[in-house]
Order: structure tokens, then C-alpha cells, then sequence
């Protein structure tokens, strides 16, 4: 996928920040997709409605949907967008789900079991089954290393990827984590950067939202609010924590101030600053532009709004025709900008039943579908280093056919005027060859200093002895 | 000028350019500064020709007589061009420049004869190279009009009888025209239909001399015109099927990769096989070859051989001869050559998204990696099998590698076998390393070294997920083979470890007094001088063992267990000392500065990726990344300066600008309350027995982490210190070297204190206890036991100290309290005015003024230098100025002013076992 984004940095003139929002009516479409800053529509997506943190964007290359209250996930190609490409037909009702950053799982939360398929082969590797009641949301550390989950029983549980995969089928899998300090069920997650060293927010209706640390699972912080929280959001750098309530309002949680307390609440109107108001309805989504400077929040009440988070006013709003369910914002993939893009891989068929289970599924030969050299890309030699190579060649040519001419029939005259046999020893092409090129563009450089005195660099050349390697340039005595 | 005027066909030959009229002329209208770069490049290349012979005498070599004006041509190429086809082209046109050049020499000097007898190909050679640089500096549109003569001219050295040098060049002008000409698709479309065939073959029908020059032809042909070589791949396959078991190494890979590019040849279907499945069918088939070959390479010592069932068949090769006495070795080379195929099939580009069988790969590794010398009888031939084990279990560790190359994240699944593979590769190649004298390379370090590289790909591709060291007799085995390839021989630890004393340490700063250690020296067995050896031996497998630990702890560092992270802090810091000081110098692998910055590494990651439970040796870093600033090393130290910033980015973390959260955010000030000591610096050890019972005084030993600390005011309040003497010399400057970099980042944000906990109580020295627990000898502490309690017992009280007001004061001693711990209670009032108490609450009420150090300047050289020590490490806020207590609490110096040193320049071992052990708790979270 890096790949790709590498070429569309070159296509480009900016990076593209676009929201890309679905509401449970879908009326029209199930997904929109809009330029962040214009509010120009950009595309849409059709076919079937979005449940709620249902999205999720595949590798890049495919727009997932889980469909609201219906047992499949409707899969897009980013560049084909009125055609729905593939469902992906599962055993239940999809509650929430979600992709690992590099792209090669896939998780469903569909009752109170959590799916983990391997996109490379379409195989279903794991079901988890620790939760007790439904999952409602779900999310990847950034080096997909680890997932949580969040469940109506009022847990967030953190599983490290590497023991859910190798578990062996006896044991069931347990997660790293069991954080049970809310005390209802938990809205919305967000994960932080870091991969293992990770902090989580954990929103719930409890009206808390918590701060967690995946490396050692402590609790960092919890902040009690008035209204039960629904979403929960932090901005890149960790700043603050941005909270929507169920009535309406978006609390801004400062991380980085003092006093510092574990366990603190936060009272509207003493922080009356730090309140985003303007939805009716209860807050479902919120998402932070990259530079952490506007807001993306989706409500019941059927609008997206864009804030801007410095004076906390209400920059855009758009109007949906339904609850949203999702609004995020997001980097435009290549794809999603270029019609002429197409997926690196084809999306496989996902198997409804376990690995290694007996079921009716069209066993896959273990094989994993994937694009080879990848990694190689980038790494053709340079022109310096190919015109490195081909002086070698040319050096040793001429070494070889000169010394091969003189040791055939060369007259003594020559050879007693030229004491070497050739120019320069090996070792002196190097020193002179490492003497051009540290020119730093090779010949011309060299050239520039020495244009004016070739014969002097053919007198340094015929005593190889008595030419250092710094001494080539040296200007010419007539 | 007779050559020079000679008429030169051209492709578009109606337009009859004199060239050399035209290089003439260019020469004479173009005087500028700037040139062609071919020519330029032209020159540059022949400057090593042969000179003119006497210093009068004109050059005589034609090209250089042109070459002299040649940087001053515009970019006429039409001008080389004519030269180029002039003498570059064989046979007839060649006889032409050959005997004009023959006229030449009447002019020059006395090299002629020379020439005349190399002329040939030296023209040839000539032309080759102008051919060379056409192909690369040449436009679009001229590279367009004349590619398929040039090709012609190309093939047409190809089918001469020139020496083996000149085709390597051909070959290598080809490679870029191809290169080049596959770009443009009329040309490609061209070539494909009408040249490449005649050009395979070609290269087919090189003398065996040219053996190599033909394959890199092949595989340029193979690479960038993959369709058109499809009518030729069962006459490519057999060629490069019949080298694949050649013993000269680049022959070898040369075979190997042009073996491995044979599926993509032909179009979409060739021969009813997409590319895809050719891919498949041909790595099936170099797998069932691979397990065939093995099962006869190693018939019965095999305990459980896997047999191969998947599709493939045996890759034909040639039946090997009778010469009994080879065939073992032959099979060997065999393995070899189809492993390396199969790796490199599976790590170089190919088309189409392809289906990797990663089981039926694993399959074969796990084979391979499974035989073990232990099985093998040493009857017969067994010992020449026996002698190929090493080099056969590398070629596996290769495919691993590109395995794990090739499929990076989605192997997770089988990262459980990855990990156990590689300790049982290390166990295998572990025989008889410890009977060795330092000095002497240990055996098998080859197959060593690889199994630490791959160990460091896996962790590079997938991350943390990797799951490596995390515990399991797998991640244990591991641990300790990293462990034992990385410490230094012994002989060079004993030097280490009967250095310095209580009162060696407080002798100097410089804990490596010479007369001391050349005492050592003398006990030590024998002078690593007197024996043969390597200086660096075992460099190799240290530096790959370095690099593969230190990119496992930077990926799963919080992953890895607690204790695991203990051991390593135990090994790594003494090392970094002992090497900082010289002592494991010796024959041991770090007198290379490749292992010495891999070491720097590994620390570096340690500080980077802590255990939650384990605080990171920030401190010590510190130390050991400055003084390996100033390693005469480049390397090292530019290693260390990068790491420094690192650090210093933890030790000062950024906090968030106050304008950010806009002003009607009632924002507190910015910089934290100074006196807050977070939770995770509650040192796991508890006060002396009287100091419970001071007044404001928290619960001492791990707190609960909630709100400000109470003891901030009493902390602030500290009388000014008098100035004294400068305090004693050593030992005293060492607890201010330890700062805690952990001063913004709010308590709450850190994890509570029940993760000490287990830490604490797993000492039980660390368990209160009533009187001041004894100074423990420093290397004690420092050589790898158990933290200590930091508390440092003076017998004599000073004047510079601050005395901490004990209820039951019966002893004379004075309690220093080492920086870290929770707080001081107030000192009592000394004569001067103490200054305003800071009012215990959140730091609102101090206005967050950025103070600078030279306000503080002159008040402090007032005071003495305590003060000014203290006034001038203290910039962090107003807070600190005016309590300026007994200590500065945004640096958590300590109490004795005479701590202060200029430069953080050495640390006592006692400091280092104080900082191994809690200063550490410095580590910024965030």
C-alpha cells in the first residue's frame, strides 16, 4: 500500500483530507465522501446502509460497510464508486468493524463474538468469544499489532495479535487486557499512535471516559461528565480528548494541563470554553483533521458538523438524511481520486467457517495471495552507482586488452617510454574513480577541474607512482 | 583530419553528414563553459588512456586529440554518433577507422606501433564506450531513431570472436539500451518481434569464456523484454538449469537469477499456463527437488524426513558422474542452487499478484533446519556430511529469509515456528564454543550470525506483533544465546569486576584509577598480547546478535517480560561502562566500533521501549551516550550524538503550547508543579525508620498518585543553602548526575503505583528497616544485583548539607535524600529569610515566567557556588528561584551543592548503581 501512496505523493499537488460520513437512511447512497475544507462533494458510494462504526477503508483499496441489522459486509472498490463489488456474506448481523492498518485482517464484531479473517487468503482464523454481550466497537493499534474491543457488558478488552493467531485450537484465546472500570456499556473506543505503548479512550454511557495505557493496562485517567458519552476521539498528537455527549454537546478534555488528577470530572459550566454546541441530538461520531485544528462530529440529528477546535465555532454543516452513523476524516487514497487505479489484489472470498474446521467452505490451498518484490521497489541502482559499475567494466577492459597487447608484440621503444605498462593500478582507478565521484556528480565535476590540463592528468597517469590520489587535479606546468 | 572527413552513413544517410566537419565546426563555434555531458564523460573515461610519452609530444589517441575541445561541444550527438557507428560496428565499416587511424600516428608520438597491434579492439572498445554513454545521455527522439542499429552493432561484438572483456562490456551497454528501449513502445514492439530472438540466440552461442557476460545478456533480455523471450525458455531453462550447480559463486547467482525469472517469460499464456501458475508449477517443482535431494544428501539422519506432496516434480537436472568422491559435494551445490532459486523466485519482482504456499516452504525449511549433527554416523561418508550441515542449514536460513521477505506480516501466523526455529538453529550450532581462548572465532558463527539476521527481519516486518522473547522456553533459549554471543570473552570480564571499593569510588571520579586496574591485570591468567588470535574476533556474530536484541526490545520492548529487561539492563550497562573505560577492550569483539555503536543501539532501545514494570537506565544512558561522543569513532559517535537528542527530547518532553487551547480556557500555567513527584519516580524503597514521622511528610515508598503532592509547599520552603567548601571530591558530584528528565508529564498520566510495587517487594533489602541500611561497595550494586537503596551514609556531617530535622535525632548521621524521592521535610529555619513558601496548591498561583538563567546569575555568585550550581541548572521556572531551597526540585538535584560538576562528565559506580535502580524513573511516558 505504501507503494501506492508513494506514487499518488508524486500525482498529487497536496494531500487531500476528505470526510467521508454514511447515515442509516442511505437514501441515496450509502456513503458520501467530501472534501474536507471546500465541502465539495467528491463521490459517493452506493447500495445498502452503513451501521454504525461500520466503515472502514481495506488496504487502501476497498471501502468495507458493515450493513446495518443485515448479515453482510458490503465491500467497494475505492475507484468504481456506484457498483457494489462483493458482499461478504457472515453469520450474523455485523455490529461493528474494522481493518488492521496494514491491511491484512479484517475484524467483525457480529453479536458478542469478534472475527478475525486473513484478507490475504480469505480465511476465517479466529472467532473470540470472551465478550458476553454485543461488541460495539473495535479498533487496531496504528502497527497492528494489537485490537480492542468494546462490549456492551462494560468491558474493553486488548488482544495482542500475535497470541490471538498462534493460539492452538484447544485453548481459547485470552485477551492481554480486561479493563472493567466502566460501569455500562462502552460506546466508543479510540486507540492512539504507538502500537504497544498505545493510550486508549474508552467512552461509555456510564458518563465516564477513560484513558487507558495498553503497555502496562493501567488506568491513566477517567473524567465524569454529566450526559452519557458516545463518542470519543483524541487528536494526533494527544492533546486533548474530545467527548460527544448524548445530548448534544462535545466536551474537549485538556490532557496536558495541571494539576494533573486521575480522577476528575468535568463541569460545563466552570469549563464552559471547552464545549462544542450545536447538535440537538445525541453526538455518535467525531473524528480530528490531521493537523488537529477542525473537528468532524455525525449525530442523531441527522447532521455532520465541522468544528473548528481553536474557538470551538461551527464551521460547516451538512445535512444527511438520517442518523449518522459514520463521519471520519481521512487521507484520500489514490484510489479514491483516480478512476484508472486498480487493486494491487483481488479481494478474496471470505470463508464463512474457521480454518481447519469441516464445514461446506471451498477448501483454499494455504497459499497467500500476494504481489512479490514489493519490498524492492525503490532500490534499482542509481545512475551514479550504474555508472560506477560500468567504469569497472570499462577499466578492466581496457586493462585486460592492454596488457594483452603489450605482452604480445609490443616494441621495446614504447615500453621503455612508458615504464608502466597501463595508466593506473587497480587500486589507483579506485582512488581516482573515488576522487571523482566524491565530487559529488561524478565525471562532470571532475572534468570541470581538470578540462584545462589534460595533459597534466596524463602526466600524473604515467607514473603511477608518483600521483597520489589527490594530486590528479594538479594544474599543468605549461 | 583525413578520418575526420570521412563520410559516415547515418540511419537517415540521404542527410550524408560529414561528422567530423560537424565535430570541427562544433568545436570551433562552441567555446563556452559548459560542455556535453557525454563528452565530458567520454574524457573522463579515457583519461586513464595512454599518454602522449614525451611531454612535448601531442597526444596521439584520436579521441583524445578531439577531447581537449570535446567539453566545450553542445550537445551535437549526431557528432559521437557518426564516431560510434564509425567504430563501434564490426567488420567492414571497422577496417575503415582502422586504417585511418593507421594515418594518425604520422603526427604523434611513438605509442602507434602499440595501438596498431590492440587497434581493433581497442576501437572496438572505444566505440563501446561512446556507445555507452549515447545509450544513456541521449534524448528520446535520437534514441528512438537509432536503438536498433546500435542494438545490431551490439549483437554483431556478441557474434565476434572479441576477447571476454569486451563482451563484458557489450553485455553491459546492451543492459542499458534494453533498459531503456523497453520504455518506448514502438521500440519495444520492434525489438520484441524482430530482435530479441536473434539476440538470445546470440548470446546462447557465446564461447564458454563468456559464460557470464551471456547470462547477464539473458537476464537483461529476460527482465525488461520478458515476452519475447518466451519462444526460447525451454533452451534458457536447460542453459541456466545446467549452472545452477556451477561452483563459482557469481556464475551461480547469475544462474540462479535468471532461473527464477523463467515463469514470467512468454505472453499471458504460454504454453496454456498463465504466468501465475507457471510461478506455482516452478516452485513445486524446485520444492520437490529440494526434498529429494535432501532425503539423498541425508539418508538416515533424518529421525522423522517430511515427505513432499504437493504437485510438483523434480527439476531435471544433469545426472551427476560416477566420480564417487564428488557426488556428495555435488548434491550440495545442488541444494544450494535450487534454494537460492527458490529465494530469490520468492523475493524478486514478478507481475501478477501470485499464491505463495507458505506451508509447503515452511515445510522444506523446517526440514532442513531439523537435521541435526547429532544424528549423523560418523562411519563412511558421514563426516563430509556432516562437514556440508552448516552451509546447507544456511541456504535454508536464506529462504526463510526470503520468505519472510516475501510474505512480511501475514507469516504471523506461524511466528510460533519462526521463533522456536531459531533457538533450535542456535542450540544445533553451539558445540564446543566455551573451550576457546578470546581472541579465536567461535565455530559455526556463520550460521550464527544468519540466525540473528533473520531474527532481525522478522522483528523488522512485523513489529511488535512479532512475539519474540515473550517468554516460553523458546523465547528463554533465545534470550540466552543473544546473551552469551553478545558478552565478552571471559577472560576480558574478569578484568571487570574486581575494580573499585567503597572508597574507591570515593577516591575519584574516575573509577578506573590505572594503578588499580593494571593490579587486575596482573591476576588476570595471561595477557590477551601474548596470543595468537583475532582482535575482533567474533565481531560478526556480536554485532548480529546486537542488532537483532536491540531491534527486538525497539519493536516489543513493553511486551517483553520484566525480568527479561532486567537482565538485559544487568548485561548491557556494565558492558557500555567496561567499554567506555576500556576494559573488555582486549581481544574482545567490541574493539570493533561496529559493535560498540550496535551496542549504543541496544541501549538506546532499552531506554526507548521500557517494561511498565522496569524502569528504563536513563540516567546511565545519558552518561554513556556522552562520553561516547568522544570516541575517536566516527560511527560510534555520531551514533551517540543522534541518541543524545533522543534522550533529550525524553528528558525535556514538550509541553503543549499555551496558546493552543485558546483563551477562554482557564488554563493552569504551563509548567507543571515542580515539587509533584510522579507516582512512577516513588523510589521502591521506603525512608530510614524515624522519617515516617515528619510532618508533612506523604506516605512514603510507592503513593497513591491522585492530585498534587502535599509535600510540594514544604519542598518549595528550604532556606538558601550556605556556601561551603566545595564538599568532597568524588563521590558527592554523583547523585546530581542523575536528573530526571520526568518533570512535565502530569501524575495522573502515569501509571499508578501498584507497578512498583512488585518491583519494590522483590528486594528485601528494599523493606523498611530502622536504620540507614549500609553503603553498599558501588561495582556491587552496579555489576549486575539487585537495586539498592539510594540512600547515602556520610559519617560526617558538612556544613554544605542540609539537615533533615528527625524527631529522634540520636544519630549524628545525616540522611542525604538522593533525588527521586518523594520529598524532604522542611529543613529548619537558617539565618538568612527563607522565601516565600509556594502555597502547596496547583502552580496557578505562580505566574509561569520563563526564567532564564541570568536572572539568577548574580544572586547565585553572590551566594557561593552551591547556589549558583543550582540557580544556574535551574531554568524551569520562577517556582524554583524563589524557593531556592536545599533543592532545585524541577532538576531534583540533591541536597549537597558540592554535587555540582561542569560537565556530566563521569559517573561514580555508586551514581550508577543509584541510577540503574531509580533514577530511571525519569522516563517520560508520553
Amino acid at each position: 500500500m505504501t507503494y501506492f501512496r508513494g506514487v499518488s505523493g508524486g500525482k498529487m499537488a497536496a494531500p487531500m483530507e476528505v470526510a467521508v460520513c454514511t447515515d442509516s437512511a442511505a437514501q441515496l447512497w450509502s456513503c458520501v465522501v467530501w472534501e474536507l475544507h471546500s465541502g465539495a462533494n467528491l463521490l459517493t458510494y452506493r447500495g445498502g446502509q452503513a451501521g454504525p462504526r461500520g466503515l472502514a477503508l481495506l488496504n487502501g483499496e476497498y471501502l468495507l460497510a458493515a450493513q446495518l441489522g443485515k448479515n453482510y459486509i458490503s465491500a467497494w472498490e475505492l475507484q468504481r464508486k456506484d457498483q457494489l463489488q462483493q458482499k461478504i456474506m457472515c453469520p450474523g448481523p455485523v455490529t461493528c468493524l474494522t481493518t488492521s492498518p496494514n491491511g491484512l485482517y479484517v475484524l467483525a464484531g457480529i453479536a458478542e463474538n469478534i472475527y478475525l479473517w486473513e484478507v490475504s487468503t480469505g480465511n476465517l482464523l479466529v472467532i473470540l468469544s470472551r465478550h458476553y454481550q454485543d461488541v460495539s466497537c473495535l479498533q487496531f493499534t496504528g502497527d497492528s499489532s494489537h485490537f480492542l474491543s468494546g462490549g456492551k457488558d462494560c468491558l474493553v478488552l486488548v488482544w495482542s495479535l500475535c497470541s490471538v493467531l498462534q493460539v492452538d485450537p484447544s485453548r481459547t484465546p485470552s485477551p492481554r487486557h480486561v479493563w472493567s472500570r466502566h460501569t455500562l456499556p462502552i460506546t466508543d473506543l479510540h486507540c492512539g499512535f504507538g502500537g504497544p505503548l498505545a493510550r486508549v479512550a474508552t467512552s461509555s454511557l456510564d458518563q465516564t471516559v477513560k484513558l487507558w495505557e495498553v503497555s502496562s493496562g493501567e488506568l491513566l485517567l477517567s473524567v465524569l461528565f454529566d450526559v452519557g458519552i458516545m463518542a470519543v476521539t483524541m487528536d494526533l498528537a494527544e492533546h486533548h480528548l474530545f467527548c460527544g455527549g448524548s445530548d448534544g454537546s462535545i466536551f474537549q478534555v485538556d490532557l496536558c494541563t495541571w494539576p494533573g488528577q486521575r480522577e476528575k470530572s468535568f463541569q460545563p459550566e466552570q469549563d464552559s470554553g471547552k464545549v462544542f454546541r450545536g447538535h440537538r441530538n445525541q453526538v455518535t461520531c467525531l473524528s480530528v483533521s490531521i493537523d488537529g485544528s477542525v473537528l468532524l462530529s455525525g449525530s442523531h440529528d441527522e447532521t455532520v458538523r465541522l468544528w473548528d477546535i481553536q474557538s470551538k465555532q461551527c464551521i460547516r454543516t451538512v445535512t444527511l438524511k438520517g442518523p449518522v452513523t459514520n463521519a471520519s476524516i481521512m487521507l484520500a487514497p489514490v484510489s479514491m481520486l483516480s478512476s484508472d487505479f486498480r487493486p494491487g489484489l483481488p479481494l478474496p472470498h471470505f470463508n464463512k467457517h474457521l480454518l481447519g474446521a469441516e464445514h461446506g467452505d471451498e477448501p483454499h490451498r494455504g497459499g497467500f495471495t500476494l504481489r512479490l518484490g514489493l519490498h524492492l521497489q525503490g532500490s534499482e541502482p542509481s545512475h551514479q552507482q550504474r555508472a560506477e559499475q560500468l567504469h569497472a567494466v570499462m577499466s578492466s577492459t581496457m586493462e585486460k586488452v592492454g596488457a594483452g597487447g603489450q605482452a604480445g608484440d609490443a616494441p621495446g621503444p614504447v615500453l621503455a617510454a612508458t615504464p608502466a605498462p597501463w595508466p593506473l593500478t587497480p587500486s589507483l582507478h579506485r582512488a581516482s574513480w573515488a576522487a571523482r565521484t566524491s565530487c559529488g556528480s561524478g565525471w562532470p565535476s571532475w572534468r570541470t577541474r581538470c578540462g584545462t590540463c589534460a595533459r597534466s592528468t596524463a602526466t600524473c597517469s604515467t607514473s603511477p607512482r608518483a600521483s597520489s590520489p589527490g594530486r590528479p587535479s594538479e594544474p599543468a606546468p605549461g | 583530419v583525413h578520418f575526420v572527413q570521412r563520410r559516415v552513413p547515418f540511419s537517415d544517410s540521404t542527410r550524408g553528414v560529414f561528422v567530423g566537419t560537424r565535430v570541427m565546426s562544433a568545436v570551433r563555434q562552441v567555446q563556452g563553459p559548459r560542455g556535453s555531458v557525454a563528452f565530458q564523460g567520454v574524457e573522463g573515461l579515457l583519461r586513464e588512456a595512454p599518454p602522449a610519452p614525451a611531454p612535448g609530444c601531442p597526444t596521439w589517441d584520436p579521441l583524445r586529440s578531439l577531447l581537449p575541445c570535446c567539453p566545450h561541444l553542445t550537445p551535437s550527438p549526431h557528432s559521437i554518433l557518426g564516431v560510434t557507428e564509425l567504430r563501434g560496428s564490426g567488420g567492414g565499416v571497422c577496417s575503415g577507422p582502422a586504417s585511418a587511424l593507421a594515418r594518425w600516428p604520422a603526427s604523434s608520438g611513438a605509442r602507434l606501433p602499440l595501438r596498431v597491434v590492440t587497434g581493433y579492439f581497442l576501437v572496438r572498445f572505444e566505440g563501446l564506450c561512446l556507445l555507452s554513454l549515447l545509450v544513456g545521455e541521449s534524448p528520446t527522439e535520437m534514441f528512438q531513431q537509432h536503438c536498433v542499429s546500435w542494438l545490431r552493432s551490439i549483437q554483431q561484438v556478441l557474434q565476434s570472436q572479441d576477447p571476454p572483456p569486451t563482451m563484458e562490456l557489450a553485455v553491459a551497454v546492451l543492459r542499458d539500451l534494453l533498459r531503456y528501449a523497453a520504455q518506448l513502445p514502438t521500440l519495444f514492439r520492434d525489438i520484441s518481434m524482430n530482435h530479441l530472438p536473434g539476440l538470445l540466440t546470440s548470446l546462447l552461442g557465446l564461447r564458454p569464456e563468456c559464460e557470464l557476460s551471456a547470462l547477464e545478456g539473458m537476464k537483461a533480455c529476460m527482465t525488461y523484454f520478458p515476452r519475447a523471450c518466451g519462444s526460447l525458455k525451454g533452451k534458457l531453462a536447460s542453459f541456466f538449469l545446467s549452472r545452477v550447480d556451477a561452483l563459482s559463486p557469481q556464475l551461480q547467482q547469475l544462474a540462479c537469477e535468471c532461473y527464477s525469472r523463467l515463469p514470467s517469460l512468454g505472453a499471458g499464456f504460454s504454453q496454456g499456463l498463465k504466468h501465475t501458475e507457471s510461478w506455482e508449477q516452478e516452485l513445486h517443482c524446485l520444492l520437490a527437488s529440494l526434498h529429494s535431494l535432501l532425503g539423498t544428501l541425508y539418508e538416515g539422519a533424518e529421525t522423522a524426513p517430511v515427505q513432499y506432496e504437493g504437485p510438483g516434480v523434480e527439476v531435471l537436472l544433469t545426472p551427476s558422474e560416477d566420480g564417487d568422491a564428488h557426488v556428495l559435494l555435488r548434491l550440495r551445490q545442488r541444494f544450494c542452487g535450487l534454494a537460492r532459486c527458490l529465494a530469490l523466485m520468492l523475493s524478486s519482482e514478478f507481475g501478477a499478484p501470485v499464491s505463495v504456499p507458505v506451508q509447503e516452504i515452511l515445510d522444506v525449511i523446517c526440514r532442513t533446519l531439523s537435521i541435526s549433527a547429532k544424528n549423523i554416523s560418523l562411519l563412511g561418508d558421514g563426516p563430509l556430511r556432516l562437514l556440508l550441515l552448516p552451509s546447507i542449514h544456511l541456504d535454508a536460513l536464506d529462504l526463510l529469509s526470503a520468505l519472510i521477505l516475501a510474505c512480511g506480516g501475514r507469516l504471523l501466523r506461524f511466528g510460533a515456528l519462526i521463533s522456536r526455529l531459531l533457538p533450535q538453529v542456535l542450540n544445533a550450532w553451539n558445540l564446543g564454543r566455551d573451550t576457546l581462548s578470546p581472541g579465536q572465532e567461535r565455530p559455526y558463527s556463520t550460521v550464527r550470525t544468519k540466525v540473528y539476521a533473520v531474527l532481525e527481519l522478522w522483528v523488522q516486518v512485523c513489529g511488535a506483533s512479532a512475539g519474540v522473547l515473550q517468554g516460553g522456553a523458546s523465547g528463554e533459549a533465545l534470550l540466552s544465546h543473544l546473551l552469551s554471543d553478545i558478552s565478552p570473552p571471559a577472560d576480558a570480564l574478569k578484568l571487570r569486576s574486581p575494580r573499585g571499593s567503597p572508597d574507591g569510588g570515593l577516591q575519584a571520579g574516575k573509577p578506573s584509577a590505572p594503578k588499580k586496574l593494571k593490579l587486575d591485570m596482573g591476576e588476570a591468567v595471561a595477557p590477551p598480547s601474548h596470543r595468537k588470535g583475532d582482535s575482533n574476533a567474533n565481531s560478526d556474530v556480536c554485532a548480529a546478535a546486537l542488532r537483532g536484541l536491540s531491534r527486538t526490545v525497539l519493536m516489543c520492548g513493553p511486551l517483553i517480560k520484566e525480568e527479561t529487561h532486567r537482565r538485559l539492563h544487568d548485561l548491557v550497562l556494565p558492558l557500555v561502562m567496561g567499554v567506555q573505560q576500556g576494559e573488555v577492550l582486549g581481544s574482545s569483539p567490541y574493539t570493533s566500533s561496529h559493535c560498540r555503536r550496535e551496542l549504543y543501539r541496544l541501549l538506546l532501545a532499552l531506554l526507548l521501549a521500557p517494561s511498565p514494570r522496569c524502569p528504563p537506565p536513563l540516567a546511565c544512558a545519558l552518561q554513556a551516550f556522552s562520553l561516547g561522543q568522544r570516541e575517536d569513532s566516527l560511527e560510534v559517535s555520531s551514533f551517540c550524538s543522534e541518541a543524545l537528542v533522543t534522550c533529550a527530547a525524553l528528558t525535556h518532553p514538550r509541553v503543549p503550547p499555551l496558546q493552543s487551547m485558546g483563551p477562554a480556557c482557564p488554563t493552569p500555567a504551563p509548567v507543571p508543579p515542580p515539587e509533584a513527584p510522579s507516582p512512577f519516580r516513588a523510589p521502591p524503597f521506603h525512608t530510614p525508620g524515624p522519617m515516617p514521622s515528619v510532618g508533612p511528610m506523604p506516605s512514603v515508598g510507592p503513593m497513591p498518585s491522585a492530585g498534587p503532592m502535599p509535600s510540594a509547599g514544604s519542598m518549595a520552603s528550604a532556606g538558601p543553602m550556605p556556601p561551603t567548601r566545595p564538599g568532597p571530591p568524588a563521590t558527592a558530584n554523583h547523585l546530581g548526575l542523575s536528573v530526571p528528565g520526568l518533570v512535565s508529564v502530569p501524575p495522573r498520566l502515569l501509571p499508578g503505583p501498584e507497578n512498583h510495587r512488585a518491583g519494590s517487594n522483590e528486594d528485601p533489602v528494599l523493606a523498611p528497616s530502622g536504620t540507614p541500611p549500609p553503603p553498599i561497595p558501588p561495582d556491587e550494586t552496579f555489576g549486575g544485583r539487585a537495586p539498592r537503596p539510594a540512600f547515602v551514609h556520610y559519617d560526617k556531617e558538612e556544613a554544605s548539607d542540609v539537615e533533615i530535622s528527625l524527631e529522634s535525632d540520636s544519630d549524628d548521621s545525616v540522611v542525604i535524600v538522593p533525588e527521586g524521592l518523594p520529598s524532604l521535610p522542611p529543613p529548619p529555619p537558617s539565618g538568612t529569610t527563607p522565601p516565600p513558601v509556594a502555597p502547596a496548591g496547583p502552580p496557578t498561583a505562580s505566574p509561569p515566567v520563563a526564567a532564564k538563567e541570568e536572572p539568577e546569575e548574580l544572586p547565585a555568585a553572590l551566594a557561593g557556588p552551591g547556589v549558583r550550581a543550582r540557580g544556574a541548572r535551574c531554568a524551569r521556572g520562577a517556582r524554583c528561584a524563589r524557593a531556592g531551597g536545599a533543592r532545585c526540585a524541577h532538576t531534583r538535584r540533591r541536597v549537597r551543592p558540592s554535587l555540582q560538576r561542569p560537565q556530566r562528565g563521569c559517573v561514580t559506580t555508586e551514581d550508577k548503581s543509584l541510577a540503574s535502580s531509580h533514577g530511571i524513573c525519569s522516563f517520560s511516558r508520553h
